[in-house]
């Protein structure tokens, strides 16, 4: 039982993508819930699904992927339901996003005071002076030094993780309730990673913003999120608290993600895998998609697609042979 | 040609750089009334020296811009050295030319990162192992070296059916095996593999590394091993050397390294490692700052203006080498 | 899944024949160059008259218009000229040289500007700036004027105009495939290559050369059509190919003489002609060109 407000409800969400080699369904049937202030995570690998669900919460989907089908219930209205227009006063005031590449993120022909600017201009009710403060309150909070020197660089002018912050900064602009952050991390080195991750932790607490963080990093998810969903072939396969679900995965992907990582105090001369690839996605297997992988498999498997099991203290998998028992 | 050095590979003080201007027009600047010309150096690397034992993996690690990629490049003669020696089974390889070469570049072999990119989206897969089996004359001719480039193919994890496909019909994964097995199609002595699972999913990666490990027991080569992952790092190597800004910081065995790590710039990168456990972040400090570009290297110690143990001396003189072990060394001024 | 497919069922499977087939433009376009070509290889056989067999023609049957005016003839549907000639065989021949002159100078424009876009890309250095400058320094004269005077100095015939198309249409060539060559020389598998030891040689042109080809193919359908044309400015100038060898040019060029005098279908007809296919050809350039733009992964 939860005590936060719900912020966002997605009820089976469907996003489809017609190509002339036919159709493929990158998120199909996906539900879930965000509380005010939390951290999500949706993991999962390439191909699974999760950066379309993320834009499709925003319904930044283009030609040929369509949403067909589901509700996207944001602070109780259904944005489904909504026209284009009453979207474009979303996007960047209500729901923000952070995307994965800062190298071409931002726009190099204008500086980052104009940048973030916008975002004001377009949302906020400001005089210019209040903008301006505005603009150098939010890189000092993303930690970048000399604030007002540097409104009038350019991108360019900028390294990586620097260009990161000023996305950060920008999606923070106008106070948003959600924020969607698309791999924000993977491009950038390991010591820059430590640091945007550590400072989008401490925003997030600071504003009480909830953050839905897209990676396919377990490790990444493990050190910054409240509540993780896995993703396989457009269908979440588990779903509950991080930490449970680490220590105790229910479905055999999830186990296999865990033990095929790299563990830098473990002691392992050979790795664990999961063996074979991802399924074309042109010919998704019926029945459950990880089953031609999956080393638990049995006949009901193949035949059929497992419904969810909840295990209590919302851990849910989709298995028909969940690997742990219900908490008592 | 002496056989019996436990070294496949010596490097001694390479030296590498870059000009980013193209030429004189680019770099003439107007400064305080005068001409001057302004040469742009990108100084890659900058004197590194270490040894690779016959039958090892010996890995470098390091963060954009340490010049792991580029040492990679010119220890295979990609680009020539502009000082140093590379030294590459006795024999001195720094000034050979194309045609001296081409013998040792049937022994020295590399692996690239970029699946999308490493492999000639106009060759056929089988093609593209058969060729240089033909170019070094291992096989006699396409349809022998074919055949050869079958087994080979199916020894990576390519099915025979697939053999005559074009790249852009495998996975990133499969195409990296792909590029393997071209590696392998020589019987090199040496293998270079420059971030050879950066570009894959975590569940490929890790077929990948043990199909590159069981590979190595198999025929017995030796690895140079490029990665910015300290834990991909961890599970394969013998040795492990930590490159910043063009220097090796640290560099020894394996254990030594990660169990007691003397140089900060190792600390700072273990300790920004995300970690399964969920609480590497919160513990440690993260570090501090940039790194700072090759262009404009800091004077001293290249490492000072980040280091949360700087003392004076770090931002005036370069740290010597001193050794914590036998073959555990590291640049630092704390040690 | 099959595995094996043989060429064409590859092709028919293709995203390209899949774009083609739901674009209008592509298919029309492709279909005119199509009839163009048809008709240049096989119209000889069906015309009434060999416009160029001085012994048919019959100055009887001169100066008729077109078979649906009053004072026409079934047997001359577009009319014919001063000499009698059938306007319409005139344009099936005319159209066989013109065609001729339009590809077979792509063909050897293209190779001169490969070779050397390709040398300058990979080579590079001192090289590269060279016969970049050169490309620049030509391509400030307008092609006309260096066509005119190439013309006018070494006197009309096919091979001069072959000569002169080469020697403008290289620039472009050359500029694209260096551009091209200079993004692939980079990529990982011509590294691969030079670490297995190939050549330099064989590098440039067996891995290189097939995946600049993309580019080439577009700006070829572009260059045919405007080979065509500055060919027929050149005979409309009277400086083309020899009378002996008429081209659609030649036959606006002659048909210019009795505009004025209200014989319009002999210049109008061979213009609207060229017309058709310069536009066919670049309506087509223009679907490659799109469908071509290498996709991102």
């Amino acid at each position: 039982m939860s005590e936060r407000e719900k912020i966002l409800e997605v009820k089976n969400l469907k996003t489809y993508f017609y190509t002339h080699k036919g159709v493929v369904k990158a998120v199909d049937s996906v539900d879930f819930d965000l509380e005010r202030g939390e951290i999500l995570g949706i993991v999962g690998e390439s191909g699974g699904g999760k950066s379309v669900t993320g834009f499709s919460v925003i319904r930044l989907i283009d030609e040929p992927g369509k949403i067909v089908d589901g509700q996207i219930i944001f602070k109780g209205t259904d944005l489904m339901q909504k026209s284009e227009s009453y979207m474009t006063t979303v996007r960047g005031k209500e729901i923000s996003m952070v995307f994965q590449d800062p190298m071409t993120s931002l726009n190099p022909v204008y500086t980052i005071g104009r940048q973030l600017e916008e975002v004001l201009i377009l949302h906020e009710n400001l005089t210019r002076e209040e903008r301006r403060q505005r603009c150098v309150e939010l890189l000092n909070s993303v930690g970048i030094p000399n604030a007002e020197g540097r409104l009038n660089n350019y991108p360019h002018q900028f390294s990586g993780g620097m260009r990161q912050r000023v996305i950060i900064a920008i999606a923070l602009a106008s106070n948003p309730d959600l924020i969607i952050a698309d791999e924000p991390t993977t491009a950038l080195d390991v010591t820059i990673q430590a640091q945007i991750l550590k400072l989008m932790k401490q925003l997030s607490q600071e504003t009480n913003s909830a953050l839905i963080l897209i990676t396919h990093d377990l490790a990444v998810i493990s050190e910054l999120t409240d509540r993780v969903n896995v993703m396989y072939c457009g269908k979440i396969v588990e779903t509950g608290y991080t930490q449970e679900i680490i220590r105790r995965p229910a479905h055999p992907y999830t186990q296999g993600l865990l033990s095929s990582i790299p563990n830098i105090d473990e002691e392992k001369k050979r790795l664990s895998t999961i063996p074979g690839i991802v399924p074309n996605m042109f010919e998704l297997p019926a029945g459950c998609k990880f089953a031609e992988r999956c080393p638990y498999a049995k006949q009901i498997c193949w035949d059929k697609e497992p419904e969810v099991t909840s295990l209590g203290n919302r851990h849910e998998v989709y298995c028909f042979f969940p690997l742990v028992g219900e908490d008592k | 040609m002496n056989e019996q050095s436990t070294n496949i590979i010596e490097i001694r003080n390479l030296v590498q750089n870059f000009r980013l201007t193209k030429g004189v027009l680019d770099e003439v600047k107007l400064r305080g009334g005068k001409l001057v010309r302004d040469r742009v150096v990108v100084k890659a690397v900058n004197d590194i020296s270490f040894d690779v034992k016959r039958g090892n993996v010996c890995s470098l690690v390091g963060e954009s811009g340490c010049g792991k990629s580029t040492t990679a490049r010119t220890i295979i003669k990609l680009i020539n050295p502009k000082s140093g020696t590379i030294t590459f089974e006795g024999q001195d390889i720094t000034d050979y030319k194309r045609e001296q070469m081409l013998p040792v570049r049937k022994e020295m072999q590399m692996i690239f990162q970029d699946p999308y990119a490493s492999l000639n989206p106009r060759s056929r897969v089988v093609d593209i192992i058969a060729e240089p089996m033909v170019f070094h004359k291992i096989e006699e001719n396409m349809t022998v070296a074919r055949e050869r480039s079958v087994e080979l193919l199916q020894r990576v994890g390519i099915r025979p059916e697939q053999v005559s496909r074009y790249p852009h019909q495998f996975s990133g994964g499969q195409r990296q095996r792909i590029g393997i097995a071209r590696a392998l199609s020589v019987n090199p002595k040496f293998i270079i593999a420059d971030e050879p699972v950066s570009a894959l999913d975590v569940s490929i990666q890790a077929q990948i590394l043990n199909l590159m490990m069981d590979l190595q027991e198999e025929f017995g080569f030796s690895y140079l091993f490029i990665a910015h992952n300290l834990s991909v790092v961890k599970h394969i190597s013998d040795t492990v050397g930590i490159m910043y800004l063009g220097k090796i910081v640290e560099m020894g065995g394996k254990k030594d390294v990660f169990a007691n790590p003397r140089h900060p710039y190792t600390e700072a990168l273990l300790n920004s490692i995300p970690k399964i456990s969920g609480d590497n972040l919160e513990k440690t400090k993260a570090i501090k700052g940039e790194i700072p570009s090759p262009i404009n290297l800091p004077s001293g110690c290249f490492f000072h203006e980040r280091c949360p143990y700087a003392m004076p001396i770090c931002s005036e003189v370069f740290p010597e080498k001193r050794f914590v072990s036998d073959d555990h060394f590291a640049y630092c001024h704390l040690l | 899944m099959p595995v094996k497919q043989s060429k064409i069922q590859q092709f028919l499977h293709s995203e390209f024949f899949h774009n083609y087939r739901k674009s209008p433009t592509a298919i029309i376009s492709s279909l005119m160059i199509l009839s163009a070509i048809l008709i240049a290889l096989f119209g000889p056989l069906i015309t009434p008259q060999d416009p160029y067999a001085l012994a048919g023609l019959e100055l009887a049957d001169a100066f008729k218009p077109p078979a649906w005016i009053e004072g026409g003839d079934a047997n001359f549907l577009l009319g014919t000229d001063q000499q009698g000639r059938d306007i319409m065989s005139a344009i099936v021949y005319g159209s066989r040289v013109s065609l001729y002159i339009g590809f077979v100078g792509v063909f050897f424009a293209a190779i001169t500007g490969i070779v050397v876009g390709l040398v300058a890309g990979y080579v590079g250095g001192r090289l590269e700036s060279i016969i970049m400058r050169i490309a620049d320094i030509q391509l400030s004269f307008p092609s006309m004027l260096i066509a005119l005077f190439l013309m006018t100095t070494f006197g009309r015939s096919v091979s001069n105009v072959l000569i002169a198309l080469t020697l403008i249409g290289w620039v472009r060539y050359a500029r694209i495939v260096r551009g091209e060559t200079l993004t692939v020389k980079n990529k990982e598998y011509i590294e691969a290559s030079r670490v297995i030891g190939f050549s330099n040689i064989r590098i440039i042109f067996k891995q290189v050369l097939p995946n600049v080809l993309t580019s080439v193919i577009v700006l070829s359908t572009i260059q045919v059509g405007s080979f065509i044309l500055i060919e027929a400015t050149l005979s409309f100038l009277g400086l083309g190919v020899p009378i002996t060898r008429p081209t659609l040019g030649m036959l606006c060029s002659d048909g210019f003489a009795v505009l004025y005098s209200g014989l319009w279908w002999v210049s109008f007809f061979p213009g609207l002609y060229i017309v058709f296919i310069v536009f066919g050809i670049n309506l087509f350039g223009d679907f490659l060109r799109d469908e071509l733009n290498p996709r991102l992964k």
